[in-house]
């Protein structure tokens, strides 16, 4: 089963640095790397767009975790059309595989509002409920470390 | 007439209190016979990173003959510049030949090189090192590296922006780096990478966990995951500094 894992960023967004040109990272070629069982990505103060191309050439079949750890600050609208592309692929991955994503929430007093965040970037999964909320102390122990 | 118990059986008593300093501490006071046994569970984890405190481990053990750092090991370490902890004190951290999982850090002035000898030949067992690398130098840090023939976890973090192009030549053995490799470096991965790439055993992890710091750090993990495509079983990835737990005390 692979697992999904949404963790908010408590960074305040005064303190992020300016935000990076995605469209400059070189793009993370997973498909050698056969042995792939969990993936995780903590996409700060980037777009998500690489985190879609790096799952694109993974090796699906045998990944059993996939966990994302989201910014807690608001996501850029243009960063939107990133996020659906990512919830599509998450709900194709699901479909073929039946990984169930789940989203950590990084204390109680962030879930509602991760929650309501979470339905609008990853619209198809949640609604065909595939995304669970875990709190973030699970978190570490989805991605094996 | 008292009938002693075999040796054996104490010590499977006090076995039974390892997780149970204050305990031990006690069975250590009731007899010569109790010391050994007590020692191997007290002096597990020795944390020596706190100001003083190897200052006072050489007070209070000044025989390293007869120290109890043998028991040890979990060595939490932090080379002091400011109290010139130097090669002379190799005797004393040489004496924690057990120990599997090293932590060094350094306490001194910022971007202030100290010298990693003094961890040089601590433990030949060592599997799993932690580096605090923004004091030292890289070339020393993978001179210790090399010198860990059975070392599989490595972890280091750093947080000056770079560590400059220095050169090192490499040894002719390395260790296989068959665990987990993390790495938070403030001012980019590419010279840990680089250097990494150039071991003469290759790499050869099942986790790989990276902060990315600036572009370039995205075509250096591509090349780590690649050289180790063959045993990589987790990936974690996160941009900007943070978050992954970088010490993970074996249990």
């Amino acid at each position: 089963m692979v697992s999904v894992c949404f963790l908010w960023s408590l960074c305040p967004v005064d303190s992020l640095p300016p935000h990076a040109d995605a469209s400059s990272i070189p793009s993370l070629d997973l498909s050698k790397a056969t042995n792939l069982k969990g993936v995780a990505f903590r996409p700060r103060y980037l777009g998500v767009q690489w985190i879609t191309a790096a799952l694109h050439t993974a090796e699906t079949k045998n990944l059993q975790r996939i966990s994302l750890v989201l910014p807690l600050h608001a996501i850029p609208e243009t960063d939107l059309q990133e996020w659906l592309a990512l919830d599509c692929l998450l709900v194709q991955i699901w479909t073929t595989h039946l990984l169930r994503p789940k989203v950590t929430y990084e204390s109680e007093t962030w879930r509602d509002y991760q929650a309501d965040d979470m339905a609008t970037l990853l619209p198809e999964s949640v609604g065909r409920g595939i995304v669970d909320l875990v709190e973030h102390s699970d978190f570490l122990e989805q991605v094996a470390w | 007439m008292s009938c002693p118990l075999p040796q054996e059986i104490l010590d499977l008593i006090v076995d039974h209190l390892h997780d149970d300093p204050t305990s031990l501490g006690s069975c250590c006071l009731v007899s010569k016979s109790w010391i050994h046994r007590t020692r191997k569970h007290l002096f597990t984890n020795v944390d020596l990173r706190a100001h003083d405190r190897f200052e006072r481990w050489k007070e209070t053990f000044p025989d390293p003959a007869n120290s109890p750092a043998h028991h040890a090991r979990t060595l939490e370490l932090t080379i002091d510049d400011l109290n010139s902890t130097t090669a002379a004190d190799g005797c004393f951290i040489s004496t924690f030949c057990g120990v599997v999982y090293l932590h060094v850090g350094a306490r001194g002035p910022y971007r202030h090189e100290i010298p990693l000898v003094p961890s040089y030949g601590i433990s030949p067992v060592i599997r799993s090192l932690c580096v605090n690398s923004t004091s030292f130098k890289l070339s020393e840090i993978f001179d210790l590296i090399c010198s860990l023939p059975l070392l599989e976890d490595l972890s280091l973090i750093s947080f000056i922006h770079d560590h400059g192009d220095e050169g090192w030549n490499a040894p002719s053995t390395s260790p296989k780096l068959t665990g987990s490799l993390k790495l938070i470096m403030l001012g980019g991965i590419h010279s840990v990478a680089s250097l990494l790439l150039g071991l003469p055993s290759g790499i050869h992890f099942t986790k790989i966990a990276v902060s990315w710091n600036n572009e370039e750090d995205a075509k250096w993990t591509m090349c780590l995951v690649s050289r180790c495509s063959s045993t990589l079983e987790s990936l974690y990835i996160t941009n900007g500094i943070c978050v992954f737990p970088l010490v993970s005390v074996p249990s």
